[in-house]
Order: C-alpha cells, then sequence, then structure tokens
C-alpha cells in the first residue's frame, strides 16, 4: 500500500472502514489463486496472469467494472472509493463508462483525484466526509 | 489569438487539399454504397483493409481536420461534458465529441461495422477505442504490437505476423469475401511505390537549401495515413515529387535565404500551422519532422520478405515503438543526415508517449552541440496554446542560434 493510500485509509477510519481495495499495489496479487488443476505449471501461472483482471492499462473498461461490480456485492459494501492518480490516464478513459454502468446497478461511486506529493489532505478528507454522509454513514 | 493556416508552395499540396474534400465524401457515401466501415487508430495497417475491402475511417485524421478548422476546443468539451477529463488525450477527447455531438466539419462519422486498434503508438489508443467501442456497442479488433529495441526479434515478428493473418481472416467475415495473398499483394506493391516515393522526397529535404518544408509536407502526409496502397496516393505523390526535383534542380529552397534548418519533434500544432510561416519569415525553415518520417508512414516495403513480414519493418520499428536509447541514436543522425542547427522539441500535453523522453534527447542533442527548445502546446486543444509565451520563445531560440 503506497504512502498516499495509508494516509488516506487511515483518515477514512474516522467514518467508515475500508472493506476491500483493488489498488494497483494491494489484494489484487493474492486474491486469485493458481488453477492447479492444470497439469503444466507454466501454463498454469500464464492462464493466471492472462486471466485476472488488473490496472486499467492492461485491463478492457467493461470487465474491470464487472470485477468491481463482483468485488462490492461480495464485500457488502456500501460504496466505492475510486484514487486517481494525476495523470494515470487508463483510469480517466474508464471512469465515464463505469460511472455510467455504477449508476444503473445503483452502486455509489466517488472519484477523488489527487496528486503526488498529496498537498493538502485536507481537501480529499471533506470530500470522503461528504461521500460517506451521503451514503447515510 | 490569430490561429492561421500554413502558406503552401507547392501545386500539388493545393491538389492534395482538394482531393482531401472528395475523400471525405466518398467515405459519407461508403455506407450507401454497401460497402463496410471499419475506425482505425493512426500507424494500424491500413494495407489490409484497403486489400480486405473495407473503408478504414482515421478520427485521428478527422480531428487534425477539424482543429485545423478551429472546431478543437468546441468539440473537446463536448466529450468534456460527458466526464472525460481534460487530462487525457485531446484526440481521443475531440473523437467522441463529435460522436456524442453530431458536430464536427462535416458532423460526426459514419458510424463503423467495427474498430481496428493497434498498440504500436500508445496505451492511450487501446483505451480510446474500447471506449468508443463500448459507446457503440460495436465489435473491437486489438491487434497487440511489444516495444522493439535496435531490431525486431523474431519471436516479436511472429507475434505480429500471426496477429495480422487473424485480422486478415477477420475481415473476411466481416465482408464474406476471402482476402486473397494475391489481392493483398497488389496493395502492397502500390504501397510499396508510395513508400519510395515518399523517401524520395525525403533524401531531396536533406539538401541546402531545403525544397519542401513542414508547411507542405504537414499537410501532404494525409496522403501516407490514410490511403497507402491506392493508385492516387501513388499518383499525387509522383507528382509532388517531380514538383520538388525541379525546385532542387534550380537549387530553389522554401525561402530565399535560409539561415538555420530546424527540425520539428512531435505531432503538428494542427490549428496553428501557420507556425511554420512565422518561423520561415525569420529565417529558419522546418527541414524535417520526426511525426511525418520516421513514425513509420510513408515506410518503404521489402517485398522480397512475403506479403506479412514486409509489414514488420513499418509496423514496429517506427518513432513511436522504440527504446528511448534507439530513439536518441535516430535523432543524432537525423541531425547530422539534414543538417540541423536547432531541434524544436513540442511537447504535447496530450501525447505523452511522444513527450516523454525530450528531456533525455535535449541532454543528448546538448552534448553533440546542437541546441534544441522545449515548449509545451496541445496538437489540436488550442486551450491550452499560449501565443505569446510560445513566440517569445521561438524568437529567443532563434536569437541564440
Amino acid at each position: 500500500m503506497s504512502w498516499t493510500t495509508r494516509r488516506c485509509s487511515k483518515s477514512l477510519r474516522i467514518w467508515a472502514d475500508v472493506v476491500y481495495d483493488d489498488l494497483c499495489t494491494g489484494t489484487r496479487y493474492f486474491d486469485e489463486l493458481v488453477d492447479e488443476q492444470i497439469s503444466d505449471p507454466m501454463e498454469a501461472l500464464v492462464e493466471h496472469y492472462v486471466r485476472r483482471t488488473v490496472c486499467p492499462c492492461k485491463t478492457e473498461g467493461r470487465k474491470r467494472t464487472r470485477h468491481l461490480v463482483r468485488l462490492f456485492k461480495e464485500s457488502h459494501a456500501r460504496g466505492i472509493i475510486l484514487l486517481q492518480q494525476k495523470f494515470c490516464d487508463p483510469h480517466l478513459w474508464d471512469h465515464p463508462l463505469m460511472k455510467m454502468q455504477m449508476d444503473k446497478e445503483g452502486i455509489p461511486l466517488q472519484l477523488i483525484e489527487y496528486e503526488q506529493p498529496i498537498g493538502h489532505l485536507d481537501v480529499i478528507k471533506n470530500r470522503v466526509q461528504s461521500f460517506i454522509e451521503m451514503l447515510g454513514g | 489569438m490569430a490561429f492561421t493556416a500554413a502558406k503552401k508552395n507547392f501545386e500539388t499540396s493545393k491538389e492534395i487539399g482538394l482531393y482531401i474534400r472528395k475523400y471525405w465524401q466518398d467515405i459519407y457515401r461508403a455506407r450507401e454504397e454497401g460497402k463496410k466501415i471499419c475506425w482505425v487508430t493512426g500507424l494500424a495497417p491500413m494495407e489490409l483493409l484497403i486489400a480486405a475491402d473495407i473503408v478504414p475511417v482515421l478520427p485521428e485524421n478527422y480531428n487534425a481536420f477539424c482543429a485545423a478548422k478551429q472546431m478543437g476546443p468546441e468539440l473537446c468539451e463536448e466529450a468534456e461534458a460527458r466526464g472525460y477529463s481534460m487530462d487525457v488525450c485531446s484526440y481521443g477527447r475531440l473523437h467522441l465529441g463529435t460522436m456524442f455531438s453530431g458536430k464536427g466539419v462535416y458532423g460526426a462519422l459514419p458510424e463503423p461495422d467495427f474498430l481496428f486498434c493497434t498498440r504500436n503508438v500508445c496505451s492511450t489508443h487501446s483505451k480510446w477505442w474500447s471506449a468508443a467501442a463500448a459507446h457503440l456497442g460495436k465489435p473491437l479488433f486489438t491487434l497487440d504490437v511489444p516495444q522493439v529495441g535496435k531490431q525486431v526479434e523474431p519471436h516479436q515478428a511472429k507475434y505480429f505476423v500471426s496477429q495480422v493473418k487473424e485480422f486478415l481472416k477477420y475481415c473476411g467475415s466481416v465482408t464474406g469475401r476471402e482476402v486473397t495473398e494475391n489481392r493483398l499483394m497488389e496493395v502492397l506493391e502500390r504501397s510499396a511505390r508510395f513508400g519510395d516515393i515518399w523517401n524520395e522526397i525525403k533524401e531531396y529535404r536533406k539538401r541546402v537549401p531545403c525544397p519542401i518544408s513542414s508547411s507542405d509536407i504537414f499537410g501532404n502526409m494525409f496522403l501516407a495515413v490514410t490511403m497507402p496502397g491506392s493508385q492516387i496516393a501513388v499518383d499525387l505523390i509522383g507528382k509532388l515529387r517531380d514538383e520538388v526535383a525541379e525546385k532542387v534542380k534550380h537549387n530553389q529552397g522554401v525561402i530565399p535565404h535560409e539561415k538555420f534548418r530546424l527540425m520539428w519533434d512531435n505531432i503538428a500544432i494542427w490549428y496553428n500551422l501557420g507556425l511554420m510561416n512565422y518561423l520561415e519569415d525569420r529565417g529558419a525553415v522546418s527541414t524535417i519532422e520526426t511525426y511525418t518520417c520516421f513514425t513509420g508512414w510513408g515506410e518503404r516495403l521489402d517485398l522480397r520478405k512475403g506479403p506479412y513480414d514486409s509489414l514488420v519493418h513499418k509496423y514496429m520499428s517506427g518513432y513511436l515503438n522504440i527504446d528511448l536509447a534507439v530513439k536518441i541514436d535516430l535523432m543524432k543522425k537525423i541531425v547530422d543526415d539534414f543538417k540541423i542547427n536547432g531541434v524544436l522539441l513540442f511537447s504535447n500535453r496530450s501525447c505523452k508517449s511522444y513527450s516523454i523522453g525530450q528531456y533525455d534527447i535535449k541532454a543528448a542533442l546538448e552534448k553533440k552541440g546542437v541546441p534544441s527548445l522545449i515548449f509545451e502546446a496541445d496538437m489540436v486543444d488550442s486551450r491550452v496554446y499560449s501565443e505569446a509565451t510560445i513566440k517569445n520563445r521561438l524568437d529567443t531560440f532563434l536569437e541564440i542560434l
């Protein structure tokens, strides 16, 4: 977990719990198992890495949206915060259609953009707080 | 701000300009004529679509056209209003803007039957194409191209060729007609002829004084981009070559007294190509561009390698798909070959894949004793163009030279 994310989730804890994450360097690395039914280990690994839903840079937007909807439902979350690191364009390309789909599914999705270094954390805190209030927290 | 189009110095350039109108009319008529339409990314192997009798439509080319008609900001805003951030590529925004609003020089582009994207330029292409495909609910074929180093490795070429063959089969399934090797060869032969002539013109540009500059080439590259493999492209570029040869014969340059020879790096600033004339008025000629002559467009094809492998060099080892170290070596070579006095490194807000590494290039050129200038703007979104700052910087740079 990056320094920024650690600081964000630390401040988030005041109002809500982060029950799951799909960060570029987070749970994604170990939340799916390699299929041991495939006899050739190399094949099994390749299959695992090719099929995974990873960063938007390497995953089609609609596939990733489906993945997030599934994670959302499985983890009984009430909302999704999309942390957008400025200039990480693949995320920005996916966002409008993802937002549309989430709205259809009735899933609250909040985009929060930040820069490195993060500067004033209060701005982010403020947005998170409003989002959580919207969720009725 | 007064944006201007470039003053053209060649009769053939004007003829190409007129042809562009007919080209777009044909595209808007294609559907009525029962032809299949494909939206295709820049630097995708167009020859394959032409061989398959599918009409390739290049949103990027249309974007440049709309921007030249000063419609860039308005169309980008249409996409921004639907959630597309100002930080993403303005080509993408402008194109989606035409799609959402139906606005543009000729309105929205005709809807495609499918979309085709290659990954030999940037990761933006695949995100933008998948967004467009999702909005339209149309199929998307992506041809993955790995980045290459000094040369294309055999396993990389094999990977590329296998996808080319798969794509041709896919095209056959769309039209219901198989694309034969003979038909493909026929198109490739014309593309190869075009490449030879385009390279002849490029060779002429090494001459002092330079016979043809960016003022004409940025517009004329239309042929290399949109229709390699068509007879009309071969005919028009042949005419241009003859005109350039004539100038060379009489030792005529773009301007009477050529003081500085410049190289332009990055995409053109489409809404203000008049900037080239601004330089020329001050004795500086933009002699060569990485964009028009080294990215793959107008590249030669070695047909002895066979139809599929002949495409490998053109579409895999272009300037935007090679390692930085190879790029730097290439830049140094261009500077020598074209006797360049200074390099204009246009840092394009929209094209990160093109602009990244420009500071390393600048440092390498400096070591070689060649000055360069980095300035920031955008290729189609004129809202981030600062006229006074850029002209100031260009003036200072010319003074240093």
